[in-house]
Formats: C-alpha cells, structure tokens, sequence
C-alpha cells in the first residue's frame, strides 16, 4: 500500500496473487478462457475467442465493481500467458495478466493486476516495471 | 480529485519529476525548480495541475509559498488498490473449486 507521507507513488502499485494449482496448464488454460468458466470462478463476460485483439466485457457489479468493465486482449499465448486491458465505467485503466507456468504435474499461476497510475506512468516514461509488490 | 485527474496529471514526466522532489519533502518553487529545464511560470502551470488533481498543497509563509504533497493526494488510487486486493484472492479460491469440480 503506498502511505502519503512517502509516496513512491510508481512502486508499489500493482496487485500480484500467485498460487500453485494441482491442475496441468491445459486445464487452467481453459478455465481462464472458456466463456462459460470465467463466468464460473470470475465474472459474467461476453467473451469471445482467446485471440490478441478481441474485446469483451465484464460484469463487475456482483463484487461491487462497474456494471460494464471493457477489456481488450493485449495477449493470448495458449497455456501460457494471457493478458487484457481492463477499462471500469469512470475510464480507469489497468491491465490484468495471467501467467500460467508448469509446476510438476501441475501449474504455479501468477496473476497480476496493474493499477492504472503504473500503467499511465510507464507509458509516459517507458520505464522497466517497479519489482516491488502489493500482495 | 478523481482517479482519471490524477492519472492524467502524472502522466507528464515533468510534472512526474516534479511530484516525485515534492514526495521528499516541503519546499518552495526555486528550490523545487533547481536542475529542472523549465520556466518559472512552467512550473506554476504544471503545480496548478498538480493542485487541481489534489495531489498537491500549498502552505503560504510570508513571502514565500511551500508546496508539499497532499496528504490524501493518494487516496483514490488508494481506493483501487483496496478494491481489488481483496478481489483477487477471493476469485482465485473460486477458481481453485471450480478447477476440481472441472471435466479432465
């Protein structure tokens, strides 16, 4: 969390979760692409084909999110990697990413949510991601 | 002060550079223009945005006026933080079921 007295503000900023599945990446993969599987364990989308490009939204009102979250996949990489920008309905902007890595028989995933002031100050400096973390 | 404001105020790297100097400390606005490449009615135009964005105060001492960050210059982004930190784990439990409830 970034205390105001010593606001580096470009530093600790971005929300990580990881966690180890027991699951094979091709599994995982699914889950986090299957229209009817996101619904599942996220939120209501209109998802279409995991490919670079396509837009969707989300439905983030059951969690006390917008209604409307506009997301755009920045990167779809099968069983790796999979990535979209994430627009809430007063236009702030993030970018949330899915790496999926094989652990074992199963899979070390990492999801890491960028909040929009990182994203608007890397674009503004073109600066190497800040290592520190949120969670 | 809204999050967008505040993205939209730091997105300028001179405005950036001069958020970060103000970030160590108090001070006035030659100090704070010391080894920057701008103008002093630059500087006044790019701490009124600052201002404008709550993320900057200023404190009047005779003469002189200091500038300082905001105390809650943060909070909104503060705020985002807060509502997806506990987002995030609490989906990805779901996902956890919803992964052993899955076909193979």
């Amino acid at each position: 969390m970034i205390e105001s007295e010593t606001p580096a503000a470009a530093n600790d900023d971005e929300l990580v979760v990881e966690c180890e599945l027991p699951q094979a990446p091709d599994k995982v993969w699914r889950a986090l692409t299957v229209p009817r599987l996101v619904a599942a364990w996220l939120l209501p989308n209109t998802m279409g084909e995991p490919r670079r490009g396509e837009r969707f939204e989300l439905d983030g009102s059951r969690h006390g999110l917008s209604e409307r979250i506009a997301c755009e996949l920045l990167d779809a990489e099968p069983r790796r990697r999979l990535s979209y920008s994430w627009r809430e309905a007063d236009d702030t902007r993030s970018v949330v990413t899915f790496e999926l890595t094989p652990s074992g028989a199963g899979t070390r995933l990492r999801v890491t949510h960028g909040a929009p002031l990182r994203q608007t100050l890397m674009a503004a400096n073109g600066n190497a991601p800040p290592m520190m973390r949120a969670a | 002060m809204n999050e967008t404001e505040i993205f939209k105020a730091l997105a300028d790297p001179t405005r950036r550079a001069v958020f970060e100097r103000l970030a160590a400390g108090e001070m006035n606005a030659t100090a704070l223009r010391e080894g920057l490449p701008i103008s002093q009615p630059a500087l006044s135009q790019h701490l009124s945005v600052l201002r404008e964005a709550g993320l900057v105060a200023e404190r009047r001492e005779g003469r002189h006026v200091n500038y300082r960050v905001a105390p809650d210059g943060l909070k909104p982004l503060q705020a985002w933080l807060g509502r997806y930190r506990a987002f995030w784990p609490e989906r990805i439990e779901t996902l956890k079921q919803l992964l052993e409830e899955m076909d193979p």
